[in-house]
């Protein structure tokens, strides 16, 4: 039987099921993954706050609203992850050099085109405030509704809106400023 | 509070997530470039679509987290062989043991009966009760001595051998007065001959 996220987590917080939990494990372990690496750049703590977020889960089940959606729920605990692990004086944030060394290597002129895009985007995405970053990442690595994306960041949907925009015309400011030939290539790419 | 984007802008949002460059109307690119240039406009809209592939080859397989979590090992189940071999195991380690284990205690208590702990009070017990038993005895043939002593006769007597003279008859029966006459009298006897001669 197919069992919604929703009716899991009750399903954990009444019996404390644990292959509830393995269920929402299965089904977020990727996504959380995914997006802890954006946020962090740095694979072994991605993985170790995933394995945290479950944890948390099984400690603060009582805390979820079953009227409220599930995924936007562990995905505010995702975010205020992030927003603790920046604030927390251990947490030093990559250098572009750094992200550049970890993800491929130095930036060359003959790395492939598309490669190099892929880095220059990094390091711009990199370059983003905190809140931009999340909303960013949420909408566009995500794929979350606006909506979403407003409980998850417990803002309106306008506000969400305006971070967007201000934060994918910084990305491109960053990008241009990094490799000026990005514009010309983009209609040979296109 | 952040500031929402005013409607031009809000248009181009929209526009960007939706729709290339080449897919606007002439009058939507016109409205665009009003706000920004061509290029600017291909550039956002590659930032937005490249996004979801950007990350798309770094996603490993993540393991559950098992023994952190108390839950886990109660809602564990095994096979019932499994149970049914360890509850055979425990019995026979346990018949195993047991008997070595009271072989070591009968070794040990002799040697060890003052210095141990509450194990060997019993033992303890036991020897007290040997001691009031000599006790006993001691006090038993104290009495007996007591009793010799009582029963067996006086070696030493204050009056031994027969009375030197008869003694008197000094009853109240034998001195109640028969008359005043001297013959009634019984210590007439006493008397010196010569009174005999009297009468």
């Amino acid at each position: 039987m197919l069992c919604s996220d929703e009716e899991l987590m009750v399903e954990i917080i009444v019996h404390h099921s644990h292959p509830a939990l393995a269920l929402l494990h299965e089904r977020y372990s990727g996504k959380l993954y995914g997006y802890f690496l954006k946020m962090m750049n740095d694979r072994e703590k991605a993985s170790d706050f995933v394995q945290d977020i479950f944890l948390k889960i099984m400690e603060k089940k009582h805390l979820f609203d079953p009227e409220r959606k599930f995924q936007a729920w562990i995905f505010t605990i995702a975010s205020n992850m992030c927003k603790t692990a920046f604030r927390s004086p251990q947490f030093v944030a990559l250098s572009s050099e750094e992200i550049d060394q970890k993800s491929h290597g130095h930036l060359s002129e003959n790395l492939h085109e598309k490669e190099r895009f892929k880095i220059l985007y990094k390091r711009s995405l990199n370059q983003l405030e905190m809140h931009h970053k999340t909303t960013f990442i949420l909408r566009y690595m995500e794929n979350f509704s606006l909506n979403d994306i407003a409980e998850i960041t417990e803002v309106s949907v306008g506000t969400v809106k305006s971070r967007l925009f201000y934060a994918t015309q910084k990305m491109t400011k960053l990008l241009h400023e990094y490799d000026p030939r990005q514009e010309i290539n983009l209609f040979k790419i296109n | 509070m952040e500031s929402h984007l005013d409607a031009i802008h809000e248009k181009i949002f929209d526009w960007l997530e939706t729709a290339d460059w080449s897919d606007l109307t002439p009058a939507e690119q016109n409205e665009v470039l009003c706000v920004m240039t061509a290029d600017q406009y291909v550039l956002q809209r590659r930032v937005i679509t490249e996004a979801s592939s950007l990350f798309a080859d770094e996603q490993p397989a993540l393991v559950l987290p098992q023994s952190t979590t108390k839950m886990a090992l109660q809602q564990r189940s095994i096979p019932l062989y499994q149970a049914i071999l360890a509850v055979a195991a425990t019995v026979l380690v346990f018949l195993f043991i047991w008997p070595s284990e009271s072989a070591n205690q009968t070794a040990v208590l002799p040697t060890n009966v003052q210095q141990i702990d509450s194990v060997f009070i019993r033992d303890t017990i036991i020897k007290y009760v040997t001691t009031t038993q000599e006790i006993e005895r001691v006090v038993y043939d104290t009495l007996k001595i007591i009793a010799e002593r009582v029963v067996s006769p006086p070696t030493t007597r204050m009056f031994d051998g027969k009375p030197s003279f008869e003694p008197i008859d000094i009853t109240l029966e034998n001195q109640k007065k028969k008359g005043n006459s001297l013959q009634d009298d019984n210590s007439i006897q006493l008397l010196p001959s010569i009174v005999n001669s009297i009468y």
